[in-house]
C-alpha cells in the first residue's frame, strides 16, 4: 500500500499537469466555432453594404445608367474599373475608381468619362485626410475642376489647389492621371 | 441587545461598484488606461460614443464569461485565457459593426480591434471579474465602460466642436468663426486630454466640491497597481518612486485613522 | 532600396507611432521619464515589433488562405503574448546582460497597442514580407526615438514648476502636444525626399 505524506497530498496527475493547457485551447476552439457562426451571418451583409454604397456612388456619377459591368484593370492605383450601360445595353460611360496616397492615407476618387472621352462627372470618396482642410477636396469649387477636362495627364499647372491643403489636393490630382491612363486601358 | 455584523468593508453594493467607476476610479481620467483610443478616436462625438459603447460592451461581456468560468480556469493559463475571451468578444464587435455600422467600422479603423489591448479591460478582467459572480462583473464592467464612454464623448465634443466647428455633425460654430484644425489633430488630443485632466484635479481639490480624499498626483499607485501583471506600462518599472506616492500614504493614513476611530466607538458602546 | 528607405523613414517621422498615430502612449507617458528606461523600452519594443511582424504576417497568408480572417485579432494577439513570454524567456537563459537591461520591459510590452497596431497596420497596408519587416523597424525606432526626445522635455518640465493642478500627468500631457506639434512638419517631407 502506497503511504502518503500526511497533509502533502498526492503528486499531480498526467490529467493536472496539462489540464491547464486543454483549458485554453477548449477555450480557443469554442471561440473560434462561435466567431465562425457569427461571421456567417454577418459577412453576407457587410459585403452587401459595401457593395450598395459601390453602386449608389456610381449612380450619382452616371445617373442614366442602367447597370454598371466591372472590367479588368491592371493599373496600379485602379481600384475599380465599369462600364456604364444604358437600358438597351450601349455604353454610355466608363468610371473608373482610383487612388493616390496623400496626406492621412489613400485618396480615392471616382471619375466617369463620358463616350466623348471627357469627363462627366468625378466625386472624392472618403478619406482620412484632416477634415476641414484637406477633406475640402470633395467641394465643388476643387473637385469641379475636373468636370469637363479630356481624358489627359494633368499638372499642377493646369488647376487652382487648395491652399493649405496641397498634399491632398496633389494626392487627388494623382488619381485623376492614374484613372486617365486606366480609361485608355480599358476604352 | 442584537448586534449586527458590520459588513467587511471590501463588499459594496451593485450601485457602488457601478457608479466607482463613472468618476471615482474614471479608467481615463483617474486611472490612466486606455489612453490610445481616448486621444485617438476622439475626433467627432460620434466616434467617441461608439468606440464607448463598443468598449463597453466588450467589458460587460468579456466580465461576464470571466466571471463565470473563473473557478475552471487554472491560475497559470488564465491571462491568455482572459485574452482570447476579450479578443472574442472584441472580434464579435467589429464583426457587428461592419455589417450594421459601416461609418463607425471606417472612422474607428485600426482602433476598433486595438480594444483587446485596451489596459481597462484586461485589467478589469483580471482585478475584478475572475474574483466576483457575473452580476457584480457586470456591473462593474458597465460602469467602468461607462464612465470611459462620458470622457471619451467629453473629450470629443471639445475637441469637436473646437476643431472642426460642429457638434454631432451640425454646425455649431458662428461662420465667422474658423475652427482650430490643430484640436482635431495629435498635438490638440494631447492637450486636451492633459487640460482635461487638470481641470477634473481642480474640481476634487475646490473647497466646495472636497471629497474624502485630496490628491496631488493623478496616475498610477501602489493601491491600484499592486500585484496588477497587466503591466499597462504606466508604471516605470525601474523607478522605485513610482510604487508608492503620497495619495496612497494619504490613504493609508486616513483607512487607519478611520478604524481606530470605529474601534474608539464601538469600545465606548 | 529607395522604397525601403521611403517605408522606414515614413514611419519613424511621418507616420510615427506615439506622436502622430497615438499607438503606445500608455508606456510612452509612463517609462519616459528617465533616459535610460526611455532607451531600454524604446530598444525592447523594436526588438518586440519586427519578431512580432516576422511571425504574424506568415500567420496571416495562412489567415487568408483558409478564409479565416476575422480570427486575426485572437490569433496575433495570442501569438504576441507567447513571443514575449519566450522571448523573455531566451533571453534570460542565452543573453543575460540583455536581459538586464532590456528584460524588465517585456512584460509591458504585451498589452502595448503599438505591437499590435504595427502588425496589422503592416498587413493593412499590403505590405510584402521585407517590406512589412522594415516597417516594424520603421515603427520602433520611431517609437525610441519619440521616447528619447521626450524624456529630455521632461527632464526641463520638472524643473519647471507648473501649477498645482497641471503637476503630474496634465503637464506631460501637454509637453506631448507640442512635442506632437514639432512632428507635423516632416509630412510631406519623406514622399519628395525619395522623389516616390
Amino acid at each position: 500500500m502506497s503511504s502518503q505524506t500526511a497533509g502533502k497530498g498526492s503528486s499531480p496527475s498526467a490529467f493536472e499537469t496539462i489540464r491547464p493547457v486543454v483549458v485554453l485551447v477548449v477555450i480557443c476552439m469554442v471561440a473560434g466555432a462561435l466567431l465562425g457562426v457569427v461571421h456567417s451571418v454577418t459577412d453576407p451583409i457587410a459585403t452587401a453594404n459595401a457593395e450598395k454604397k459601390a453602386q449608389e456612388t456610381y449612380a450619382q456619377l452616371v445617373p442614366q445608367a442602367a447597370s454598371f459591368e466591372p472590367v479588368d484593370c491592371s493599373v496600379e492605383g485602379c481600384t475599380a474599373a465599369l462600364e456604364a450601360r444604358d437600358g438597351s445595353g450601349n455604353v454610355v460611360a466608363h468610371v473608373i475608381v482610383a487612388q493616390s496616397k496623400g496626406y492621412g492615407g489613400q485618396v480615392p476618387i471616382a471619375v466617369a468619362f463620358g463616350a466623348d472621352g471627357k469627363v462627366l462627372s468625378i466625386t472624392a470618396m472618403s478619406n482620412e485626410e484632416t477634415p476641414g482642410l484637406g477633406t475640402k477636396i470633395a467641394n465643388d469649387s476643387y473637385i469641379g475642376q475636373y468636370v469637363g477636362l479630356g481624358a489627359e495627364s494633368i499638372s499642377a499647372d493646369d488647376i487652382d489647389l487648395i491652399s493649405g491643403a496641397t498634399i491632398s489636393s496633389k494626392a487627388a490630382l494623382s488619381a485623376f492621371n492614374i484613372a486617365v491612363t486606366a480609361y485608355e486601358e480599358v476604352r | 441587545m442584537a448586534e449586527k455584523t458590520a459588513a467587511p468593508a471590501s463588499e459594496s453594493t451593485l450601485a457602488q461598484t457601478f457608479s466607482k467607476g463613472l468618476l471615482e476610479e474614471n479608467p481615463s481620467l483617474r486611472q490612466m488606461l486606455g489612453l490610445c483610443p481616448t486621444l485617438a478616436v476622439t475626433t467627432a462625438v460620434t466616434n467617441g460614443l461608439g468606440m464607448g459603447m463598443a468598449t463597453t460592451f466588450v467589458l460587460v461581456c468579456s466580465g461576464m464569461v470571466v466571471s463565470l468560468l473563473r473557478k475552471v480556469i487554472p491560475s497559470s493559463v488564465r491571462i491568455p485565457s482572459f485574452i482570447t475571451i476579450i479578443a472574442s468578444f472584441v472580434t464579435l464587435v467589429m464583426m457587428l459593426v461592419k455589417a450594421y455600422l459601416p461609418a463607425l467600422d471606417e472612422a474607428l479603423g485600426i482602433y476598433l480591434p486595438l480594444i483587446v489591448v485596451n489596459c481597462i479591460v484586461l485589467g478589469r478582467a483580471e482585478m475584478f471579474a475572475s474574483k466576483h459572480g457575473p452580476v457584480e462583473a457586470a456591473a462593474d464592467g458597465l460602469g467602468m465602460g461607462l464612465g470611459f464612454t462620458i470622457s471619451l464623448t467629453l473629450m470629443s465634443a471639445v475637441r469637436e466642436i473646437l476643431g472642426a466647428g460642429t457638434f454631432l455633425g451640425v454646425r455649431v460654430l458662428p461662420p465667422f468663426i474658423e475652427p482650430m484644425i490643430i484640436m482635431v489633430m495629435p498635438a490638440g488630443g494631447f492637450a486636451v486630454l492633459g487640460v482635461l485632466i487638470a481641470a477634473s484635479v481642480w474640481i476634487e481639490e475646490h473647497p466646495r466640491h472636497k471629497t474624502r480624499y485630496v490628491r496631488k498626483k493623478v496616475g498610477p499607485s501602489a493601491s491600484l497597481c499592486a500585484a496588477c501583471p497587466i503591466n499597462c506600462g504606466i508604471g516605470d518599472p525601474t523607478d522605485e518612486a513610482c510604487a508608492k506616492d503620497e495619495f496612497v500614504e494619504m490613504l493609508e493614513a486616513a483607512v487607519t485613522a478611520a478604524r481606530r476611530e470605529k474601534e474608539e466607538r464601538e469600545g465606548d458602546a | 532600396m529607395a522604397q525601403y528607405a521611403s517605408i522606414l523613414f515614413s514611419m519613424i517621422l511621418v507616420n510615427n507611432f506615439v506622436l502622430v498615430k497615438f499607438l503606445g502612449i500608455c508606456p510612452f507617458l509612463g517609462v519616459s521619464k528617465k533616459f535610460d528606461s526611455a532607451v531600454g523600452m524604446g530598444f525592447a519594443v523594436t526588438l518586440v515589433m519586427v519578431l512580432a511582424i516576422a511571425v504574424t504576417w506568415p500567420i496571416q497568408q495562412l489567415l487568408d488562405a483558409w478564409g479565416l480572417e476575422y480570427l486575426q485579432t485572437i490569433a496575433f494577439i495570442l501569438v504576441i503574448a507567447t513571443l514575449v513570454q519566450l522571448l523573455e524567456m531566451a533571453m534570460k537563459r542565452y543573453l543575460p546582460p540583455l536581459h538586464a537591461s532590456l528584460g524588465v520591459f517585456l512584460p509591458l510590452i504585451t498589452t502595448n497597442c503599438a505591437v499590435l497596431g504595427v502588425t496589422i497596420l503592416t498587413i493593412d497596408e499590403g505590405y510584402t514580407y521585407p517590406q512589412a519587416l522594415v516597417a516594424g523597424l520603421g515603427a520602433g525606432l520611431g517609437f525610441l526615438l519619440a521616447m528619447v526626445i521626450f524624456s529630455g522635455v521632461r527632464r526641463r518640465v520638472e524643473e519647471a514648476e507648473p501649477p498645482e493642478v497641471f503637476q503630474g500627468m496634465p503637464i506631460t500631457l501637454i509637453s506631448a502636444a507640442i512635442t506632437a506639434m514639432s512632428f507635423m512638419g516632416f509630412s510631406g517631407v519623406i514622399d519628395h525626399l525619395f522623389g516616390a
